[in-house]
């Protein structure tokens, strides 16, 4: 059961990342690779404010403001100039260089060393269903719930949502009626940003600081967005407890490095069975 | 003397470039071994490893636009799979190699067929996560592959039983460098290259010409894949010691930047690319912190101000001191028709039914289209004219009805079958690749026919010379056909609107099309272009082909069409040839228009939208 | 007086690339009436609505609205300042509910939101059968009930300009009638309307106050509707003989 619990811990992770995925996917189509790398600065941000002696909320909200503001500079630099070229793969590279830009800003100012993140009840445990439920994991995945649900409810009820689903069907009509299509993109990379980052601190409670975590978590919160459907807020949540399982799962029974294989193969069998994933709806083409 | 092209940089280019290439190719496999210093020695087969590498990732990224990070992966398979044979006894170089590319083949298999069934970053993910597979499955053979820890012994390569020194192991990595690069050279300049530029230009331009995008990306990322399982064989002898570290996700990136630095659709990029980053960022050990940051600074640069690196910087400079390539003001030259032949063959379209959503956009469409007539389709916006059209080449799915051309039945086949089939289509805005001639462009109308690829293009043999040959003649005839062979050497993009046009019949001409479907050819065209295009068409008729015309443009149409059919609302609603139809009393009112409107077909029709 | 004049072109040049699909076109929309642009298929018509809503850059000319130049601003303020653009072809958020629908029209002009009910109160009344159908996906709905969801869209924006493309088309001619009597509908109730038609036939019959004609890209005739006879108009077309202003 402890290994349940840890799994859903390490999951949630892998749904909120996911879900930052989501977002500027949903409101623009693009997929950004720098994502978690906004997460794994956010655990340096946490380790260097701590070190500090900040109080945990202006960690947190250091973390959302930096994460916000990169989020629109991102979106300045790496995707405007390649908006009016749907087809142009261009955005891909400049969205892996933003990402390994922030990786090596990270690189240089805390080297390789992995720093522990000493949050304030990181220790203490419950004991939940026969097993040991962390604090911190039970945190994260009461956020993640909150996150991927709060998410879902406001693009089916709120005018943001409304921009943006509006925005992704069809840009141009959006438009017409008055939205501001560049402003969308910008907000929803804001948002993404500040939340990635904002879990920064979390992650780097449960595995420590290092500039390594934002591709591990690149990897996993993408298997996780195959899993729950491109687009899909609630598939987040699922996909991302599902890794997480596996992989808790997987190495609990088998060990750690064959969990790893394990999810690929799932990858794969995934994309080749269901591309548009358990919640994902299937697009049709029209000409 | 401005006029002449013999003394163009990119003529010459073309003519001679195979000659210079392979001179230097020659030199760069004689002088290292032979002249250089032990330093310098290593420094040069790294550049060549990475060579490798990065050459086998432009083929994926920059000629087929799909992303790939995961050649590492290859990389590591090859390296492993070598040192495994050499531990069990087996040095031999070209046994290591093959066994080498075989492994990193197979992984590209596994990553690339699913990493295709969604586009672009689903293939650069799934790779990436390969990448970070390497350390864990080493380590979970870590009897065969000595695990985190390393392994070593690959020392003493063997070729044909003889041992070979260092200087005999820094031949063969130079000789299978440049030997590879002469390959993806011959692949890319044959129907396989082709079929990248056109395939990276549109995907729909690519299934109208015949080809399956899914096979031909997948062919070049599996085929870029390769390369490094070479590169893996000769890092592995060359370092003597393997161990995961040599695999990590950085060097994934290193490779991308190198990538991208040297230029990504281009043979000679990843050459460029690896000698700048082996003697430039890589050298510099002092800054090794700010390695990672410089790379994504190159990644992020480079892709947002100058997406085509070193080589495309080359390539225009070239053209610049070339000067601006003629304007072809008329590009049409009237004493210089030749004759071609087109195998035109018979349509024929009955009961097609498609519904969109609630809307009939077809219903019920019956007609047909014979060889040596132009059977004009003429509506309204939202007539059905172009959903017909989209159906007939296979872009649109229909409900119900059969479409046959000749004795085959087509309806139901994706569209690069049909095309395969002979049915050949332009487009409303021409589509044509960058930095292709008219000559070229019109090429690619053949890339649907067998041969001219894999092997034989690689070895140039006979047959892909007979095929080469075969698609030059018949672009020239077809250009030549339209009275444009002056424009051949021309960049066709830089072309004007209705040369483009005319190309575009041209490329469908070049197919050996048994039907031809024009949509909108003549929009966007003043007085003259008209003309010039309604010629093409006669003549394309003339010579037997079985044309099909959608175009909205009424005095064209009626003058030049040999049959019309009327369409609206999804149904044909007149037919006839263009005398009749102009008079036709219910043409006139749903489509020319007077005051008034038939009550016969009201009720039917509000039927129809209605549902 | 404040302006009289709703909308004013002049001098409008647009392309694509290299295409220039209008050359110079001129027109004026003066307060409360409606104004009918006529011309073949390709005349460049829907790329005037297009330039006029800002969603392609004018090559050069101006577009004033209610007096202020917007020649260099993007569709969305255009949008904003309470030009509404009804597309061709029924063109509504299909998987979006009918009411979600009427809601992105309130992303153009600030509303109230007291306003704001009232007008969905008023598109309720004005279109039962949209009414009825407030929680269905609009693709679901009739082409006809499109193209009223389509414009009713954009009245809820509260429009200065209503620009209207063919919003006859690919209907039945039936429910032509019904779109045509909404259109005298709106006009009578003091909107300024431009409109986009392939005929004009159908508009001379009361509708249009003032007809303007393109043939390739220019505007070729500018006349009263009173005053126009259909011959005018197929010949501004270069329709009858092959004779070019």
């Amino acid at each position: 059961m402890t290994t349940l619990w840890a799994g859903l811990g390490a999951g949630a992770v892998y749904a909120l990342v996911a879900l930052t995925f989501n977002i500027p996917l949903a409101a623009s189509g693009v997929f950004n690779f720098a994502q978690p790398q906004f997460t794994m600065l956010g655990g340096f941000l946490a380790f260097e404010g701590l070190r500090q002696g900040w109080p945990l909320l202006l960690v947190l909200g250091a973390c959302v403001v930096v994460g916000g503001l990169l989020g629109v500079l991102e979106e300045r630099v790496a995707i405007r100039p390649f908006v009016r070229n749907t087809t142009s793969r261009a955005a891909l590279v400049t969205t892996v260089g933003f990402a390994v830009v922030l990786e090596g800003v990270a690189h240089v100012i805390w080297g390789t060393t992995p720093q522990a993140v000493p949050f304030p009840g990181t220790d203490s445990t419950l004991d939940v269903a026969g097993g040991r439920l962390g604090v911190l994991d039970l945190t994260v995945l009461i956020l993640a719930v909150v996150a991927c649900l709060s998410a879902e409810i406001a693009t089916r009820t709120t005018g943001w949502g409304l921009a943006n689903r509006a925005t992704t069907i069809d840009p141009t009509a959006a438009e017409l009626r008055g939205i501001d299509v560049t402003a969308v993109r910008r907000r929803a990379f804001a948002l993404a940003g500040a939340l990635a980052c904002a879990v920064g601190p979390l992650v780097a409670a449960q595995v420590t600081a290092s500039v390594t975590l934002g591709n591990n978590l690149l990897i996993l919160a993408f298997v996780a967005l195959c899993l729950g459907g491109f687009g899909s807020h609630v598939g987040c949540l699922v996909g991302g407890v599902a890794v997480g399982l596996v992989q808790a799962l997987g190495a609990r029974y088998l060990n750690g490095d064959w969990a790893l294989v394990l999810l690929f193969a799932v990858l794969v069998a995934l994309l080749l069975a269901r591309p548009s994933g358990l919640f994902g709806a299937r697009r049709q083409r029209t000409v | 003397m401005r006029r002449s092209t013999t003394f163009r940089i990119r003529t010459l280019h073309r003519r001679f470039g195979w000659a210079v290439a392979l001179a230097v190719g020659l030199v760069a496999i004689v002088v290292p071994p032979t002249m250089l210093g032990v330093y310098d020695q290593r420094q040069i087969a790294l550049i060549a490893v990475y060579t490798l590498i990065v050459s086998g990732l432009n083929l994926s990224f920059g000629y087929a636009g799909e992303l790939a990070l995961g050649q590492v992966a290859m990389f590591a398979a090859g390296a492993y799979v070598s040192a495994i044979l050499a531990n069990h006894g087996s040095k031999d170089l070209l046994l290591g190699l093959v066994a080498a590319t075989l492994a990193a083949g197979v992984i590209g298999l596994v990553s690339g067929v699913p990493g295709m069934r969604l586009s672009h970053w689903s293939l650069a993910l799934t790779s990436f996560f390969l990448v970070l597979l390497v350390p864990k499955v080493v380590s979970l053979f870590a009897d065969q592959t000595g695990g985190l820890l390393g392994i070593s012994s690959t020392t003493g390569p063997t070729l044909f039983g003889r041992p070979l020194g260092f200087t005999g192991l820094l031949t063969v990595v130079l000789v299978v460098t440049v030997g590879w690069l002469a390959i993806a050279r011959n692949l890319v300049l044959s129907r396989f290259g082709d079929e990248l530029r056109v395939l990276r230009e549109s995907p729909l331009l690519a299934s109208s010409l015949g080809l399956s995008t899914f096979r031909v990306r997948t062919s070049a990322y599996l085929l870029g894949s390769l390369p490094a399982g070479a590169a893996g064989c000769l890092v592995a002898y060359l370092n003597g010691f393997i161990s995961p570290d040599s695999f990590t996700l950085e060097l994934a990136i290193v490779l991308l930047a190198a990538s991208v630095v040297g230029g990504s659709a281009s043979i000679y990029g990843a050459p460029i690319g690896s000698a700048l980053l082996v003697l430039g960022p890589l050298q510099t050990s002092a800054f090794t912190q700010f390695s990672v940051l410089i790379y994504g600074l190159f990644l992020l640069v480079i892709g947002v101000v100058f997406s085509g690196g070193i080589s495309g910087l080359i390539t225009l400079v070239a053209r610049r001191l070339d000067g601006r390539l003629p304007v072809v003001a008329d590009a049409v030259d009237d004493s210089a028709f030749a004759e071609h032949a087109i195998p035109g063959e018979l349509l024929g379209v009955r009961g097609l039914t498609k519904s969109f959503g609630g809307v009939r956009a077809l219903d019920g469409v019956t007609l047909e289209a014979s060889p040596g007539r132009i059977t004009a389709l003429l509506g309204a916006n939202g007539a059905g004219k172009t959903t017909l059209l989209n159906a007939v080449s296979g872009f649109v799915r229909t409900d119900e009805g059969d479409i046959v051309l000749g004795e085959r039945r087509i309806d139901g086949e994706p569209p690069h079958a049909i095309a395969r089939a002979g049915v050949r289509r332009t487009f409303q805005t021409p589509l044509i690749p960058h930095s292709m001639t008219a000559l070229e462009t019109v090429m690619s109308g053949r890339l649907g026919q067998r041969g001219g690829r894999g092997l034989s293009a690689v070895l140039r043999l006979p047959s892909f010379r007979r095929s080469r040959r075969a698609d030059l003649d018949a672009a020239r005839g077809a250009l030549a056909f339209a009275g444009m062979a002056d424009v051949a050497d021309v960049d066709a993009q830089s072309l004007p609107l209705g040369t483009r046009r005319l190309l575009e019949v041209v490329r469908a001409v070049a197919g050996e099309p048994r039907l031809i479907l024009l949509d909108e050819p003549a929009a966007g065209l003043d007085d003259d272009g008209r003309a010039e295009l309604a010629r093409l068409i006669r003549r394309a008729r003339d010579a037997g082909g079985t044309v099909i015309l959608v175009e909205h443009n009424v005095d064209f149409v009626l003058g030049l069409a040999d049959h019309v059919h009327v369409m609206a609302l999804g149904s044909v609603i007149a037919s006839g040839p263009p005398q009749v139809i102009r008079e036709h009393p219910e043409v006139i009112n749903s489509y020319l228009g007077r005051r008034g409107r038939p009550e016969s077909r009201t009720e039917a029709r509000a039927e129809v939208a209605d549902r | 007086m404040t302006t009289d004049v709703m909308l004013e072109v002049e001098a409008l040049r647009l392309a694509y690339g290299d295409l220039t699909a209008v050359w110079e076109v001129g027109l004026t929309v003066p307060r409360g009436t409606t104004v009918a642009l006529v011309g073949r298929n390709g005349a460049g018509k829907t790329t005037t609505l297009s330039g006029i809503a800002g969603l392609l850059r004018a090559h050069s000319g101006t577009v004033r609205l209610e007096g202020t130049d917007v020649t260099q601003l993007p569709a969305h303020e255009r949008a904003r300042l309470g030009l509404s653009f009804v597309q061709e072809g029924k063109r509504v958020f299909r998987d979006l509910s009918v009411r979600q629908n009427l809601q992105l029209g309130f992303f153009g002009r600030r509303t109230p939101r007291r306003q704001a009910g009232r007008l969905m109160d008023e598109m309720c009344t004005r279109f039962p059968p949209l009414a009825e159908k407030l929680a269905q996906p609009a693709g679901s709905l009739s082409g006809g009930q499109q193209q009223m969801l389509a414009i009713a869209q954009a009245l809820v924006n509260r429009p200065s300009v209503l620009l209207l493309d063919e919003p006859s088309s690919g209907l039945a001619p039936v429910i032509v009638d019904e779109v045509l009597a909404l259109v005298a509908g709106l006009k009578a109730d003091g909107l300024s309307i431009l409109i986009v038609s392939e005929s004009g036939e159908e508009l001379l019959d009361g509708v249009a106050d003032q007809v303007v004609v393109l043939d390739q890209g220019r505007s070729t005739l500018t006349r009263s509707a009173a005053d126009i006879t259909a011959d005018d108009i197929t010949r501004a077309m270069g329709m009858g003989a092959s004779t070019r202003p």
